[in-house]
């Protein structure tokens, strides 16, 4: 691995984290590692570990983290979150990232997707006649379907 | 005990067995599911790409339920989740509920967090309580096994959860399986997470955390993988054949909903319960609960 | 020879310091009503400079009450004064004492050893000399912390802090070295803290543990992480630290992403070496106070209590025995005096009753007895004198008596011996196929087992009788070839485990003492492996069961077949 110049990571992403919603209490690990003991993504794919995340968080290494693929890797089973000592919420630390490498145009094409679906027809599925057809056919009540509100509160 | 039922996106339109036999089942046991007509989706797909985003749509649904004056009922443990923990976090987040609520403005809404969420297994488990379950009991599946899946977002994070069910030791399903004459295996992969977040970004992990399940149980010889939310079902139905390949073993690991489970002890009939929709099924198993007319 | 009950004890008490466990163990003493001659190497007691968070304001509250000690009659201070040597016994010290040209001697009861370190940068270590751009804890310490006015070159040290910006980077050297130590992190992490909000640079701590066993410091580590102060941890030496001209650079590797990093701090801050003066180092060599492997005062062994010295009568208390927080130094003191309260009381240990004689007809006066004792109880004038409140009755000097002229009531030699001869008639007495086995054992550790064991269901494989001695160290090696000698057809010697001997070293001579009789064994003909010599602990039942059980089932097999030979 080539040597680092500490002094070209930016000290400032660390509070950056902490300042986005989910990445409060990212400063207040100390490394004891059970959260890459427990992770079950980590077990398949050790590229992925929350410490080392973290790690590169509180040290500055921004552009290396946000454009990794892993970081979509998380199953958000909380089992980090359960387990921490000193209730950093790794999960939500995830959820920070994924925010931020959006931000910043990083994130996988799918993932994008969400959002226009969302504020356009405030479901992920459609529900048209069709579907509410098949729906009456099992006895079941019509879906109104209702995007205004969304269409208001998710406008870009 | 009146509830506002929340569908979410995915069971209304793809998993309508699941809301078939709920429903059924909550008659059954005296429950009554009120469609808010307005509910939307609960925010899960979004908080990865715009966690406040998310947290606004939320409380939307949240604000709507308050409105009416009743707790929520969820089928989808994704939507169970998101809802809960933006009600926890915004009870104790003072300005994030105001700014939250500066959104809400554009809308018409408020939320005043004195709402309740909660999984429709937690209701059964915690409103209802087993002894009630037990008296509507008329067919009891006893000499079957059934092995529960209880998913990550049922009881994690156990604070938003409201510590239904310690997160490394729960009861609430097994004990939910066993009311119905049935056994609740106790497996090692038990408490593993389905994979279904990962299913979008990378399948072939996502398998493989599957396929850890899938084996044990297979092994074990259940039979059925219960099932109390939509994305693990995907992950252990809709996958399974992919799965198998993966594994390269035969898997024949029925997977159904808890409430087709409880509705067939509580004397209702497959077709009732759709299990017509069921991609992954024993049908010897429920031959045994054909109606004859 | 003089009793336990004659012995005088003179209620002055003798305290040497120049700090404030010193000026607070006095104050303690003085309510208590003794008298107090209180020693300071020094022209004036030190004051305590470390920031707030490290607790400072405790001992300023205290020293307007130390200013009030001179009024006090029973009060005598002498500044600038050496203690150069320690005679005589608990009770009874003479104390020589000098200050310019005189000297004189002080007689007390009891001595307070409360001395505070000598702290200097610990340059030599890492290999660097003093330069603009390295620091040591405790100029960094004077140059930041407000209560430091007054502090010689206060100002000119916090010009070197002019530089720092938010641009800037201050690396801390901790703990790297040598073990780390509570006082060196308690002001690593609140000058950490305060540079990070005076100046807002960037803060790098590198250290293998982070010591923060004090009240407030696991906070205040906390805190530090949440301001943003990096922490790099090592199990090793650490970075590498690269000389280029007048610059230092840091190499190293991050523990947890095993990634090499790169940095060259624009401001460097060394850890330090905290030493006891030199005169006291020597002081403590001849008085035969115990040092630990840094030299300071009072060895790492569980049996000695914080204020507790390996002598009766002389107590230890503050960072003599390694850093401490200020304020810990106070506790200390508080702990210092109600010991020797105690000792003045009457408290004394339970064999001190035991009475220990010196036979003056086998005594040659060759003082093995008092070179080889733990706890410096012996004297002599024209005869041995061993003194009946410093002796702890450990017997190591019986022991190693040549003329085997010291006995220990209880655990004489005859007395010894004649259990040997009862065991050997007891044996002639039963069927010899099964092994005859006595053990040897410390009564703190072995005897305790032993009496365990006594009390659960054991299938023991032969005929087993415990002697319990005072201390492994009293085992003569006589008592072995005797034992031998009389029939039996197996010895065990157990003694308590390394560095836990409450005589210090009894354990260790035992086991010497023990290989020395294993060649002996060996040339008289037994099998050396009928002998055996373990380490065992009071709760170490399980082993004694599998002597008891396993090895005399193999020594049984062992002379069956020797016999059969």
């Amino acid at each position: 691995m080539e040597r680092i110049d500490l002094k070209k990571l930016d000290p400032e992403f660390k509070h950056r984290v902490a300042g986005e919603l989910g990445g409060e209490h990212i400063k207040k690990c100390f490394a004891c590692g059970i959260c890459s003991a427990r992770c079950p993504i980590e077990k398949i794919e050790p590229e992925y570990n929350p410490r080392k995340i973290i790690r590169m968080i509180l040290l500055g290494l921004e552009d290396e983290l946000l454009k990794e693929e892993f970081l979509w890797h998380c199953s958000t089973c909380y089992t980090c979150q359960e387990s921490c000592p000193q209730r950093v919420n790794f999960t939500e630390v995830i959820f920070a990232l994924r925010n931020l490498a959006v931000r910043k145009g990083l994130a996988p094409a799918g993932m994008a997707a969400a959002q226009n679906l969302l504020s356009q027809q405030g479901r992920m599925y459609e529900v048209g006649d069709f579907e509410n057809e098949k729906r009456q056919e099992m006895g079941l009540p019509k879906i109104k379907g209702n995007p205004e509100d969304y269409q208001k509160l998710l406008k870009k | 005990m009146n509830y506002a039922f929340f569908l979410g996106c995915t069971v209304p339109v793809r998993n309508l067995n699941y809301e078939l036999s709920a429903r059924l089942v909550a008659e059954t046991l005296g429950l009554e599911l009120v469609d808010l007509e307005d509910f939307q989706c609960c925010g899960f797909p979004l908080k990865s790409v715009h966690f406040f985003d998310s947290l606004v749509i939320a409380a939307r649904n949240l604000a709507l339920a308050e409105k009416a004056g009743l707790p929520v009922c969820t089928l989808c443990s994704a939507c169970g989740g998101s809802l809960s923990e933006a009600n926890h976090l915004l009870r104790h987040n003072a300005e994030l509920r105001s700014q939250i609520n500066e959104r809400l403005k554009e809308v018409g809404l408020e939320y005043t967090g004195t709402g309740e969420v909660k999984h429709f297994i937690r209701i059964l488990y915690e409103d209802l309580g087993l002894d009630r379950i037990k008296e509507k009991i008329t067919r009891p599946l006893s000499g079957f096994t059934f092995a529960p899946h209880y998913g990550c977002h049922f009881i994690k994070p156990a604070e938003a959860a409201g510590g239904i069910d310690p997160v490394e030791d729960p009861k609430s399903l097994s004990e939910l399986i066993e009311v119905t004459g049935a056994k609740a295996l106790k497996y090692n992969t038990m408490l593993n997470c389905c994979g279904g977040s990962v299913l979008g970004a990378k399948e072939d992990l996502a398998n493989t955390l599957a396929g850890q399940k899938l084996g044990e149980v297979n092994q074990l010889g259940a039979n059925g993988l219960i099932m109390i939310c939509p994305f693990c079902n995907v992950m252990y139905e809709g996958q399974q054949k992919k799965v198998e390949k993966k594994l390269e073993q035969k898997l024949k690991v029925p997977v159904l909903y808890y409430p087709q489970l409880l509705g067939l002890a509580l004397g209702a009939g497959p077709e009732q319960l759709g299990f017509k929709l069921n991609r992954v099924k024993d049908k010897d198993f429920l031959k045994q609960f054909e109606k004859e007319d | 020879m003089m009793t336990l009950s004659e012995v005088q004890k003179i209620p002055k008490v003798l305290i040497f310091g120049n700090g404030p466990t010193a000026q607070e163990t006095a104050g303690q003493l003085l309510d208590l009503g003794y008298e107090i001659i209180e020693i300071n190497p020094a022209e004036d007691f030190s004051q305590d400079i470390s920031c707030p968070a490290t607790g400072s304001s405790p001992v300023q509250d205290y020293m307007e009450k130390w200013g009030t000690l001179a009024n006090n009659p029973r009060y005598v201070l002498f500044n600038q004064t050496a203690l150069q040597t320690i005679e005589g016994f608990a009770g009874e010290f003479q104390v020589r004492l000098k200050r310019d040209q005189k000297e004189w001697i002080e007689t007390v009861g009891a001595i307070v050893l409360a001395p505070e370190l000598i702290s200097t940068g610990r340059f030599e270590d890492y290999a660097l000399t003093p330069s603009n751009q390295i620091m040591t804890l405790e100029e960094l310490n004077a140059a930041v912390c407000s209560s430091g006015e007054g502090i010689e070159g206060k100002a000119e040290k916090e010009t070197r802090l002019k530089g720092l910006t938010p641009q800037t980077y201050v690396a801390f050297l901790v703990g790297l070295k040598a073990e780390g130590n509570v006082l060196d992190m308690a002001r690593t992490l609140s000058l950490a803290q305060e540079l990070g909000r005076k100046y807002q640079s960037q803060i790098c701590v590198f250290c293998r543990n982070v010591k923060v066993a004090e009240e407030g410091l696991e906070r205040l580590y906390q805190a530090c992480r949440d301001e943003g102060v990096l922490f790099f941890k090592f199990d090793d030496e650490g970075p590498e630290i690269i000389r280029s001209g007048e610059r230092v650079i840091l190499h190293f590797t991050d523990m947890v992403l095993s990634q090499p990093f790169e940095l060259v701090p624009d401001l460097l801050v060394l850890d330090s070496v905290h030493s006891l003066s030199e005169k006291l180092q020597g002081l403590a060599v001849s008085a035969r106070i115990n040092t630990d492997g840094n030299g300071l005062l009072q060895p790492a062994n569980v049996h000695l209590l914080p204020q507790a010295s390996n002598r009766a009568g002389i107590f230890l208390a503050g960072p003599g025995k390694g850093p401490l927080l200020p304020r810990t130094g106070l506790e200390e003191a508080k702990a210092a005096a109600l010991m020797v309260h105690h000792f003045f009381q009457g408290e004394t240990l339970e064999n001190q009753q035991r009475e220990v004689t010196v036979d003056k007809g086998l005594c040659t006066i060759c003082l093995t007895c008092l070179r080889f004792c733990p706890h410096q109880a012996i004297g002599w004038s024209h005869r041995i004198f061993i003194h009946p409140l410093a002796c702890q009755r450990c017997g190591i000097c019986a022991s190693e008596c040549p003329m085997d002229a010291i006995q220990i009531a209880g655990y004489a030699d005859l007395e010894v011996e004649s259990k040997l001869t009862r065991f050997r008639q007891k044996w002639q007495e039963v069927e010899t196929t099964q092994p005859k086995v006595v053990i040897f054992g410390c009564q703190r550790s072995a005897g305790v087992a032993w009496e365990e064991v006594q009390r659960s269901t054991f299938n023991v494989k032969g005929h087993l009788d415990f002697i319990s001695l005072p201390c492994a160290g009293k085992l003569d090696p006589d008592y072995v070839l005797k034992v031998l000698a009389m029939g039996a057809d197996g010895v065990v010697v157990l003694a308590c485990p390394e560095e836990n001997c409450k005589s210090i070293y009894g354990n260790t001579y035992a086991h010497g003492r023990f290989e020395e009789i294993r060649d002996y064994v060996e040339e008289t003909g037994f099998d050396p492996r009928r002998i055996r010599f373990e380490y065992l602990s009071s709760n170490m039942v399980w082993k004694l069961k599998e002597i008891m059980e396993e090895w005399m089932e193999e020594l049984g097999g062992m002379i069956n077949q020797q016999s059969a030979a």
